[in-house]
């Protein structure tokens, strides 16, 4: 079959054809050489049928008067038929009567001895059994055999009259196919040259030449078709490359000076990324390493301190008052100083030493490989003498101190995590022991600490578990004699151990965040408390509450005042919101507008603790402040002390002026009453008249009105 | 020879005990050969519907002739009769005249006249004397010759097959 595919199509078209002619001959002659056959087996049949018949007819006299001569010349007479080989009479016995034979040859006898009537076809020869009968009796039987002789001769004639015929029907057939099969392959041997001749020429604007409606016209007709697109496309093509390389020349131009850009802007691009990197390692202010550096710095040299054996200090560095000298001269002049401090604390450390600003006014400062604890208490000692040292910023002369705390490797820590921890804790120890010290780690410190965070978890199930409570001190009307408000103080019962003071634990909720639950628990029992004793009798009592500075600071603050005003259902105005005098100044901006924020919802603002701050005169009239609360400080010492009693009087003057209202804190005997109320005093609170009480002995006195000190005024 | 005997007879009769005698085979021969003779032989209408065989004179047959009575002729019943005269052969279809009556036989044929009877006989030269049909033995085997005139004269007809078989064929007086 793979041949058919390497032979053209003329052959496989004369080959077709042929093979059909062929098929068609043989076909027909095998029909007609069959149809033959049988007609001569017909013929044969029936002549010998007639040839026993005619014996038969002839022999019945012969055969009933057992003259076998007789039968035997009747017998005779098959000697003119050539193609009778033998022939046998058989009486009713079936006993042989008589015989004929063209060659003599008497053993030709019918090979079965079955007399009945019938003609059988041999290969070679036909047999015939018949009876001979007379008068409607079987007298005995005849047997002929003929040679088929004469029908092979004829079959051999005709077979190679087929054979000629098939021969010349072929030999025309070929010649005629050869002859007209051009008329299929002509059109196609033209199609193949053309597109053979465009493949290699490319030349698309040729066209084969033909007409005719059959398929091969057809074919012709697309095809020509086809090279019409094509070579349209090719036109647009050749248009479009020419176009692509005017394209690819202005792009390379383009891409060269490109590049030509880039190679510049990798420069660029490298210094910026060392820039880069080195500001996330450095402190932008002061160029200093950042906390980023710091901790790989420290990293890399404990492990070189451990392989080497050898010691490593962590110094912890703490502005004292930077906060305040921000706050009062300014950004711009906090960070001049942080500049220069800086610069100091690079004079003060060794080659090697690493000095960090982690933030703020906190500088951190790695002193590896020193031979003894002592090398770093030296360098802290150091460090602040140098910074003690007064220096000018922006026009203003100032003294700082700071404290130093330390952590030594390998004792008091072996990971960076608890040698900084460590040394900021020691940092605030140092602090505590009163500024401008240094003060190494020990392990009570840790201790301290680890109490801090004792408490810290104790605070968290004291809100949970209701171990907070709120006391109110009585703020007492002079004038009146009466109590005219209460603040409302937060004390802490520890089971077992009795109250922790809010100093001890305010500082701790606020740096744990507890301070926002913690402040809307005393916001909301506060008012609360108020609304009941509102309903209870006393519908104009007033109520102060302590913010924390934190609390101030949380932006949501005034939508839970508001929600715990709403809750309450009492007035803002019966609610004056207490603020230290160092929170408020702490970020006057903020705190100024969020302050405003609350007063507009109706609340009253008073500034507790006054005079312990360093608030000037214009920051608090920045403030909406209603109230000041003159700090106890002051008042403790009143009237021995002259300047102190000056100032209160200065206090109570501004306060008048300004159209403020004055509260006076800690008042513990009769005299400071006397002196205060002398002094046009309207509203004090202390001890002389109630320490804070509990909300049900706040009623009774309220009842009552039993102030011991007020009572004794008013005797006197 | 008693091959052909045999053959014979057994169209006839069973080939039995009798065999041996040839006298008695001959006569045996005989018989189915004077029932052949009437198979090919056609005669006017017979208006008795019976196919009489006559034997005149004394039965040389000894009964050989006996097993024919049971057999018919152009579908007529065949009856064996012994007549004595041979003024009885009116009604005789086959009449076979005994070699007894060899003495007698010109004045048996005259008598016979123009009866339709196919005459058979023994008897020498009997076709050479009016008969039309005699027995020869030649060579042992049994033939016969016919005189086809004193057939035709009697008004019967000889089939061509019987004539061929016969060793002579007498037409003439």
């Amino acid at each position: 079959m793979q041949v058919l595919y390497h032979i053209s199509i003329r052959h496989k078209l004369t080959m077709i054809i042929m093979i059909i002619v062929t098929i068609s001959l043989l076909l027909s002659s095998v029909a007609f050489i069959t149809s033959d056959r049988l007609y001569t087996q017909k013929n044969v049949g029936d002549n010998l049928r007639i040839m026993a018949d005619m014996i038969a007819a002839n022999s019945t006299a012969a055969i009933l008067f057992g003259d076998s001569t007789a039968a035997a010349e009747t017998l005779g007479f098959l000697g003119a038929q050539n193609n009778i080989e033998s022939g046998v009479i058989y009486d009713v016995d079936h006993e042989i009567f008589a015989r004929y034979s063209k060659t003599g040859n008497t053993e030709l006898l019918p090979d079965s001895t079955a007399h009945d009537e019938n003609l059988l076809f041999w290969d070679d020869h036909v047999d015939l059994f018949t009876n001979i009968n007379y008068q409607g009796e079987v007298i005995g039987n005849i047997y002929l055999r003929s040679d088929l002789q004469a029908a092979r001769d004829r079959l051999a004639w005709f077979l190679g009259i087929v054979l000629a015929v098939l021969a010349g029907s072929l030999l025309v057939a070929y010649k005629m196919i050869s002859g007209m099969q051009h008329i299929i392959t002509a059109p196609l041997l033209r199609l193949s040259a053309i597109a053979r001749c465009i493949s290699t020429e490319r030349n698309y604007s040729l066209r084969v030449q033909g007409s005719g409606k059959d398929e091969l016209g057809t074919l012709i007709h697309d095809f020509n078709a086809m090279l019409d697109e094509i070579q349209m496309r090719d036109e647009q093509l050749k248009d479009h490359r020419h176009e692509l390389e005017q394209r690819v020349a202005q792009r390379t131009n383009e891409l060269e000076q490109a590049n030509r850009q880039l190679a510049s802007s990798k420069e660029q691009a490298e210094s910026v990324a060392k820039r880069m990197e080195y500001h996330a390692h450095h402190d932008a202010l002061t160029g200093l390493p950042n906390r980023v550096l710091l901790n790989d710095r420290l990293h890399s040299e404990l492990s070189h301190a451990c392989r080497d054996q050898s010691m490593l200090a962590v110094l912890f560095l703490d502005l004292d008052r930077f906060k305040l000298i921000n706050d009062s001269l300014g950004h711009a002049t906090g960070d001049q100083l942080l500049r220069i401090v800086s610069g100091r604390l690079k004079n003060c450390l060794r080659d090697g030493d690493t000095v960090a600003r982690l933030g703020g006014d906190e500088f951190m400062v790695l002193l590896p490989r020193i031979s003894s604890s002592s090398d770093a208490g030296r360098i802290s000692n150091k460090i602040i003498e140098e910074l003690s040292q007064s220096c000018s910023c922006n026009g203003h002369d100032l003294h700082i101190t700071t404290s130093v705390g330390i952590s030594i490797y390998p004792h008091d820590g072996t990971d960076t995590e608890t040698l900084i921890k460590h040394a900021d804790i020691s940092m605030y120890r140092a602090k505590e022991l009163g500024r401008n010290k240094v003060a190494y780690f020990t392990q009570e410190m840790n201790l301290s600490s680890r109490r801090r965070l004792a408490l810290e978890t104790s605070l968290r199930k004291a809100l949970a578990n209701n171990q907070l409570k709120l006391f109110y001190q009585p703020i007492i009307d002079l004038a009146r004699n009466r109590i005219a408000g209460v603040e409302a103080l937060l004390r802490w019962e520890l089971p077992g151990s009795g109250f922790v003071s809010p100093r001890d634990f305010i500082p701790i909720a606020e740096e744990s965040g507890l301070i926002a639950p913690i402040g809307e628990w005393v916001l909301r029992s506060a008012f609360a408390q108020l609304h009941e004793w509102h309903t209870s009798g006393f519908p104009d009592l007033t109520i102060a509450v302590n913010l924390s500075s934190v609390q101030l600071s949380r932006s949501g603050f005034a939508n839970i005042l508001e929600s715990a005003l709403i809750d309450s259902g009492i007035t803002p105005a019966c609610v004056e919101l207490e603020v230290t005098e160092n929170v408020a100044m702490k970020n006057i901006e903020s705190t100024s507008a969020t302050l405003h924020k609350l007063k507009k919802m109706g609340v009253t603002i008073a500034m507790d603790d006054f005079g312990t701050g360093y608030s000037s005169l214009s920051c608090l009239r920045q403030l909406p402040i209603d109230t000041v609360k003159l700090d106890k400080s002051f008042v403790c010492e009143i009237p021995e002390n002259k300047e102190d009693t000056l100032i209160a009087q200065a206090i109570i003057a501004m306060t008048g002026s300004l159209n403020m209202s004055l509260v006076v804190e800690g008042i513990e005997n009769v005299k400071q009453l006397n002196f205060f109320r002398q002094q046009g005093c309207t509203l004090a609170q202390g001890y002389l008249f109630s320490k804070p009480v509990t909300a049900d002995a706040m009623l009774e006195l309220l009842h009552n009105q039993t102030i011991p000190g007020s009572l004794n005024l008013v005797n006197n | 020879m008693l091959y052909l005997c045999c053959t014979l007879l057994t169209l006839l009769a069973p080939c039995g005990s009798q065999a041996g005698d040839p006298v008695q085979e001959e006569y045996r021969v005989k018989a189915a050969f004077l029932y052949n003779f009437a198979r090919f032989t056609n005669w006017p209408a017979n208006e008795t519907g019976t196919f009489h065989l006559c034997i005149l004179g004394i039965n040389p047959f000894d009964g050989a002739v006996d097993s024919l009575r049971d057999k018919t002729v152009h579908d007529q019943p065949l009856s064996i009769v012994h007549i004595t005269s041979a003024m009885e052969a009116a009604q005789c279809q086959l009449l076979y005249i005994s070699p007894s009556l060899a003495g007698q036989l010109n004045e048996i044929i005259p008598v016979l006249g123009r009866f339709p009877a196919l005459t058979v006989s023994d008897i020498d030269g009997f076709i050479g004397r009016g008969g039309i049909i005699g027995f020869l033995v030649i060579d042992d085997r049994i033939r016969f010759e016919i005189n086809i005139t004193a057939a035709s004269e009697a008004g019967l007809s000889i089939s061509s097959k019987l004539l061929s078989l016969a060793t002579t064929v007498k037409s003439g007086r």
